[in-house]
């Protein structure tokens, strides 16, 4: 059985020749499978690159990535997608959408579910989509990546675009079905909190490559806030650090225990992201569910 | 495909219910391509039967009957030479000039298919990401594509067929009745009655593919796409006299006119007197199909070729 639901060896993509304009670059990662993974990262870092590169809508200019053990277009059947922008057929009605997912589908979809998602949001079947709201788009999205049954979900900025309510609503919804089917999902975001309550994975893209991957508590374990005497920190390696007068505040990557005159806390999870994003020169740090295991995926 | 034929009973009545909607109805992107460009198809479905319906007023109106009247008998003892009322009976002028209009309308078929497939066809959905959509639904963009072109090519190619043998009828009736003119008028005319038609708007469903592919917006590709076909159309046009070897003026077996040797005089008769166009070089009346078949297979090579390209450009941008 296949644990990797995504594997990336090298990845690169540029759009254009021009040499500065790699949107994602030298990227190597693995996400097992059965995880909810907050794909996060400022505006601009190579979230929807990634995801439409693993859901097989772009190819690689350099590099591999392998989805459930195949290509992208060899899983396209166990792959649910939503675009940033939620694509719809504005002239369908809802129920015609469904429709075109039964039909897209052979053999996999499962109507009640995307009808029950659907209802879920009180949305009539026979309204069309151009008349439906944000929200009301983004929820018979979902239904349609939901409704063929994937085994991963690639969603980029799912929740963007919501009040709080629907986005509150939805990620029930999300989340409730993700766990019914053992579905892994990555879901793409630039404002974490909206995913920390969901998520038990991180991937952090920043300048075109992922700098930090594993699972959301043992990335957070891996670092200390440290407040004390300004002092050297090493062999502990330094992600930020502020001085005021006598005193220092650092986030450190530790290695071994700290020893030292300091007060040590765990960082926040948004407090470890910014100080990663605040120091671009910062190390990498994949723990090792996040290593790619084989060097090169399965060609695209 | 499920069949009841195993020896044990079946456990679910499913497969029973898809089985009997799958047989009658369109599925997969077959559906979905037809319920996506409902309105596109029922529009063409319509200009092919208004077009149907222009034609037979133009055969049945109080006009066309009157042309008809008008030179019934000509040539024979008794009754005047056929082209004494070719240039002044009112009757016999709107029909011709009616005649010629439908013929232009033909002929110019292709600019409009491009448009159409360049913007509503596929820029629209690369423009918009519904064609993304599509994608991650389980159809292989190269699958999408070929479907996107077949569904509309079998619609093109019925009706254009339908729309060139009807007015082939037309033309019969009126050359029966010594209604056209040798000369540049036919020159259209000609061109319009066989299956290089039919090609052409093909050809324009191919052109309108391809620019959708290459500027991935909708207006852009609606006029780049239109422009391209046209511009196509008339570049072949000047060649189409000279696909085929061509006789000398004069020879027997030839085009012969009676009472007249020059271009533009005499009456026209694609059957019996025999030219592709007189005003070019003389083609005996058996090279029409050589003619027009190799007419069509350069333009149906050159779809080809484009829709080929059309993959390509699919493939290069997409997994």
């Amino acid at each position: 059985m296949n644990d990797t639901a995504i594997e990336t060896v090298g990845l690169g993509k540029r759009y254009s020749r021009k040499r500065s304009s790699w949107a994602l670059r030298d990227c190597s990662f693995r996400l097992p499978t059965g995880r909810i993974c907050a794909l996060v990262g400022p505006n601009g870092a190579g979230k929807s690159t990634l995801l439409a590169l693993a859901a097989g809508l772009l190819r690689p200019t350099e590099g591999t990535v392998s989805v459930l053990g195949r290509t992208p277009g060899e899983a396209r059947e166990l792959i649910g997608y939503v675009a940033q922008d939620k694509p719809l057929i504005p002239q369908l009605s809802i129920a015609d959408t469904l429709r075109m997912g039964q039909e897209l589908n052979p053999g996999r979809w499962d109507m009640a579910a995307a009808e029950r998602i659907v209802a879920e949001g009180k949305l009539d079947p026979s309204e069309r989509v151009r008349s439906l709201s944000g929200g009301q788009r983004t929820r018979v999205a979902l239904a349609l990546a939901l409704g063929k049954r994937p085994e991963l979900m690639l969603l980029d900025e799912p929740m963007a675009d919501l009040d709080p309510l629907a986005r509150h609503q939805l990620m029930g919804t999300l989340m409730a079905e993700a766990a019914e089917n053992g579905t892994t999902v990555v879901m793409s975001s630039h404002v974490l909190t909206e995913l920390e309550g969901s998520c038990d994975y991180l991937l952090l893209v920043d300048g075109g490559r992922v700098r930090l991957g594993g699972e959301t508590e043992d990335i957070v374990a891996a670092h200390t806030l440290l407040t004390g005497p300004v002092a050297d920190l090493a062999p502990h390696t330094v992600i930020e650090q502020r001085t005021a007068g006598r005193g220092l505040t650092a986030l450190v990557r530790r290695d071994g225990p700290i020893e030292g005159p300091w007060e040590t806390a765990e960082p926040s999870l948004e407090e470890l992201l910014l100080a990663h994003l605040r120091s671009p020169d910062a190390p990498d740090l994949l723990t090792p569910s996040a290593e790619h295991r084989t060097d090169t995926a399965v060609r695209a | 495909m499920s069949t009841s034929t195993s020896p044990h009973p079946a456990p679910a009545p499913a497969p029973a219910k898809t089985a009997k909607t799958s047989r009658l109805r369109p599925s997969g992107q077959l559906w979905t391509v037809l319920r996506l460009h409902r309105t596109a198809l029922w529009v063409w479905v319509a200009f092919v039967v208004i077009s149907i319906g222009v034609l037979l007023w133009v055969r049945y109106g109080s006009t066309g009957v009157d042309a008809a009247a008008t030179l019934a008998g000509c040539g024979t003892a008794g009754h005047r030479a056929c082209d004494e009322w070719m240039w002044s009976d009112t009757a016999l002028v709107t029909t011709r000039d009616r005649l010629l209009e439908i013929g232009q309308v033909l002929r110019n078929l292709a600019p409009v298919v491009a448009a159409w497939a360049g913007a509503a066809l596929i820029g629209r959905e690369l423009e918009n990401g519904t064609a993304e959509l599509a994608w991650t639904q389980s159809v292989s963009p190269a699958r999408w594509l070929a479907t996107k072109l077949a569904v509309p090519a079998a619609f093109l190619t019925v009706g254009a067929g339908v729309l060139v043998a009807s007015y082939r009828m037309l033309l019969d009736w009126s050359v029966t009745h010594h209604m056209l003119r040798a000369g540049y008028e036919k020159y259209t005319l000609y061109f319009n009655i066989g299956p290089a038609t039919v090609a052409y708007t093909l050809l324009g469903l191919a052109v309108g593919a391809l620019a959708a592919l290459l500027l991935r917006r909708a207006v852009p590709a609606l006029v780049a796409g239109a422009a391209a076909a046209w511009l196509l159309t008339v570049a072949i046009a000047p060649w189409r006299g000279s696909l085929w070897p061509v006789g000398a003026v004069g020879d027997s077996s030839l085009w012969h006119l009676p009472g007249s040797d020059s271009c533009g005089g005499g009456i026209y008769n694609h059957n019996l007197i025999d030219s592709v166009d007189p005003c070019i070089s003389a083609q005996p009346a058996d090279h029409y199909l050589p003619v027009q078949l190799v007419e069509t297979g350069i333009v149906l090579a050159l779809a080809a070729v484009l829709v080929l390209i059309s993959f390509r450009v699919l493939h290069r941008r997409n997994a």
